[in-house]
């Protein structure tokens, strides 16, 4: 009898726990649950906001410096991108970002350098990560590898709040990225981190644009975020694709036109 | 006929990039193809820029020696983007006609070749699984952004 007992008491705390976990999932997540605002502040917020870009290849960079033409770096004063080990490249478009973002607020030629804190344009850093998949790397070791990116992204995640100079100790108040591999596991940390309830909701909201070359299919970082509903915003750049996705009347994606310059 | 002989001295460039990452020699071997250099000396091309990647060896071998004075660079690939590249095909009053952008469906060369106002010759690279590219090139040519050809 006592087996029994013992027996029932497990299976009845797991079920506790599996649906309980359930119900914080669909609370956490922005798709099945209302938006979230900071309780403390007036919205629309004007003051200064932190930001982390999520840098990935070559080509999603390219676009993302393009995405970013616009962004004023007085208002979002704390910039952190992130980006895989190994990809110095993209380390290296951080600073070029930067110099676009900043050529209109800096009397300096050269932008403000990275980690120093400048009076108008406010504080910029690259963290890096590590890869959660290196190209030609065997199938069996990328769970390992992918768990190890995503801690560090954890990692980075609290790093990024912990060492804020602008906002002390809060988490970043927007992630945004256009779809490389990294991107969905620092999103994936970031709603690990509001699952147990170490980030507030209103935190680290997630803007994804998908890239202008997606015409009529989602790339595969975009399917699986659209599918795990983790996104605040889901844009796409082509209305065709807009509405094939929104064709059942359910408004998953938005379509605003063409994001990068033309 | 001083107008005319000022005409001929007008440069007029093409770039040809085929992507750095995949190489695409069939398009090389295309543009370098008998019929259309001759289009392209007809048409008073001077100049025929390439970002041949990979490739690059490929088309020193197989670069015809009869050129039809169209002069024929390459080179492999610029991380620095190919803006310089395509600024050269931006027709100039008294200096240049304006020229072609010929490039497998990258939108990133897309991209620059629209912001320039350059007409644009897509041809998607068949070899590459993804056929997401085919897909932009098509949307691209319904909207009248670009041209889409192949190298058959």
């Amino acid at each position: 009898m006592a087996d029994i007992s013992a027996l029932r008491l497990l299976v009845a705390a797991v079920l506790v726990v599996v649906t309980a976990s359930f119900l914080r999932v669909l609370y956490v997540l922005p798709s099945t649950s209302r938006p979230r605002l900071d309780p403390r502040i007036k919205y629309p917020k004007t003051g200064p906001s932190h930001m982390v870009i999520v840098l990935g290849s070559g080509g999603h960079t390219a676009e993302m410096m393009s995405l970013l033409r616009d962004i004023n770096p007085a208002r979002w004063a704390h910039r952190t991108y992130i980006v895989s080990t190994g990809d110095s490249f993209s380390a290296g478009k951080a600073y070029d970002i930067e110099a676009t973002l900043q050529t209109e607020y800096v009397d300096d030629a050269h932008p403000a350098p990275e980690g120093v804190t400048h009076p108008v344009t406010g504080i910029w850093q690259v963290m890096t990560v590590p890869r959660a998949r290196k190209i030609h790397q065997p199938l069996y070791t990328t769970p390992l590898s992918s768990l190890s990116c995503l801690i560090g992204c954890l990692t980075a995640l609290y790093e990024a709040a912990r060492t804020s100079t602008i906002t002390p100790f809060e988490y970043p108040d927007l992630i945004i990225t256009n779809g490389p591999a990294t991107a969905v596991m620092v999103i994936l940390a970031s709603v690990i981190l509001k699952f147990f309830g170490l980030a507030p909701l209103w935190k680290m909201k997630i803007i994804y644009v998908e890239s202008w070359a997606r015409v009529k299919t989602l790339s595969l970082s975009g399917k699986v975020l659209l599918w795990m509903g983790v996104c605040d915003k889901f844009l796409v750049q082509w209305e065709t694709l807009a509405k094939e996705i929104n064709r059942n009347g359910v408004r998953k994606v938005d379509w605003q036109g063409f994001l990068v310059q033309i | 006929m001083k107008n005319g002989a000022e005409e001929k001295k007008l440069s007029r460039e093409c770039l040809i990039s085929t992507g750095a990452t995949a190489p695409f020699p069939a398009l090389i071997a295309a543009v370098l193809g008998e019929d259309c250099i001759q289009q392209f000396a007809d048409l008073g091309y001077t100049k025929l820029v390439f970002q041949a990647g990979d490739a690059l060896r490929y088309l020193y071998e197989i670069k015809p020696e009869k050129t039809l004075g169209v002069e024929i660079e390459a080179f492999d690939f610029n991380r620095e983007g190919l803006t310089k590249q395509m600024k050269a095909c931006i027709g100039r009053a008294g200096k240049s006609k304006e020229g072609l952008v010929i490039c497998h469906a990258g939108a990133g060369t897309i991209l620059d070749a629209m912001r320039m106002g350059l007409p644009i010759i897509v041809v998607p690279n068949p070899t590459l699984l993804d056929n997401h590219q085919e897909e932009l090139a098509q949307e691209l040519q319904r909207q009248g952004y670009v041209l889409k050809s192949d190298v058959k």
